[in-house]
């Protein structure tokens, strides 16, 4: 199942420029997902004269994919879901620099579920290579 | 004392100082493993640990040892002694 990015913004509550997810490609609700982010230089974190994703950015990219994970599906309206919440990053490594032009591919996984909390593991890729890994924990729907 | 009763203890002590071991170092805490008692609470009053610390800790449980802990049952998470009992009952002893 693929999710626009204007589906996107019915079941997280994040818009642009703060949006850092342009498609989901594939999604097992409450299991995994794959997203796409592209890199452009229209990106908010480029005005001044980096052209590199800061790595804050990036795993807020991958908590975002997270929360669509989380959300299940698109018949939930956005107002009717309760949101998630990054509670903790136990493990994350940068390995490669992620710049524009890059178009990121994000992974997401569930490994865990205690009550509402998720520990999640995270992967980020550029083409076939991987750029980021690690593992977020995220509060979320009870 | 026959052996089973022997092995078991040994057993169990070496899952204890595992736990003990894993806990001060997945969740950084300032705590010599001898400060730690079996029977501390882990949240609260005891160690003072988070729902978020928990998390962390179940996961480092699972995969120390290969178990799987249950994702409702609270009780399993009040003590080392508590974690123990269920780590043991549910593993399958190395060499058994």
């Amino acid at each position: 199942m693929v999710i626009e990015q204007k589906e996107l913004q019915e079941m997280i509550p994040h818009a642009f420029p703060f949006l850092m997810l342009d498609r989901v490609t594939e999604i097992e609700p409450g299991k995994s997902g794959t997203g796409i982010k592209n890199i452009t230089i229209n990106d908010s974190f480029s005005e001044g004269k980096s052209n590199f994703l800061p790595a804050t950015l990036l795993i807020e990219a991958c908590s975002q994919l997270t929360a669509v994970v989380c959300s299940g599906n698109t018949d939930t309206p956005r107002a009717q879901s309760r949101p998630s919440y990054l509670a903790g990053i136990p493990t994350f490594k940068f390995l490669k620099p992620v710049s524009v032009g890059d178009r990121l591919t994000l992974k997401a996984t569930i490994i865990k579920r205690v009550q509402h909390l998720l520990y999640v593991n995270v992967q980020a890729l550029v083409e076939s290579t991987l750029v980021a890994k690690g593992s977020i924990m995220v509060a979320g729907q009870q | 004392m026959n052996s089973t009763m022997q092995e078991t203890i040994i057993r169990r002590s070496d899952v204890m100082d595992r736990l003990t071991g894993l806990l001060i170092e997945s969740l950084d805490l300032d705590l010599k493993p001898e400060e730690i008692t079996e029977d501390a609470a882990l949240f609260g009053i005891g160690l003072g640990l988070d729902s978020v610390d928990a998390l962390q800790l179940v996961v480092g449980v699972e995969m120390e040892f290969d178990v799987s802990l249950p994702e409702d049952d609270m009780s399993v998470y009040r003590s080392i002694n508590t974690l123990t009992d269920f780590i043991l009952n549910n593993t399958v002893q190395q060499g058994a």
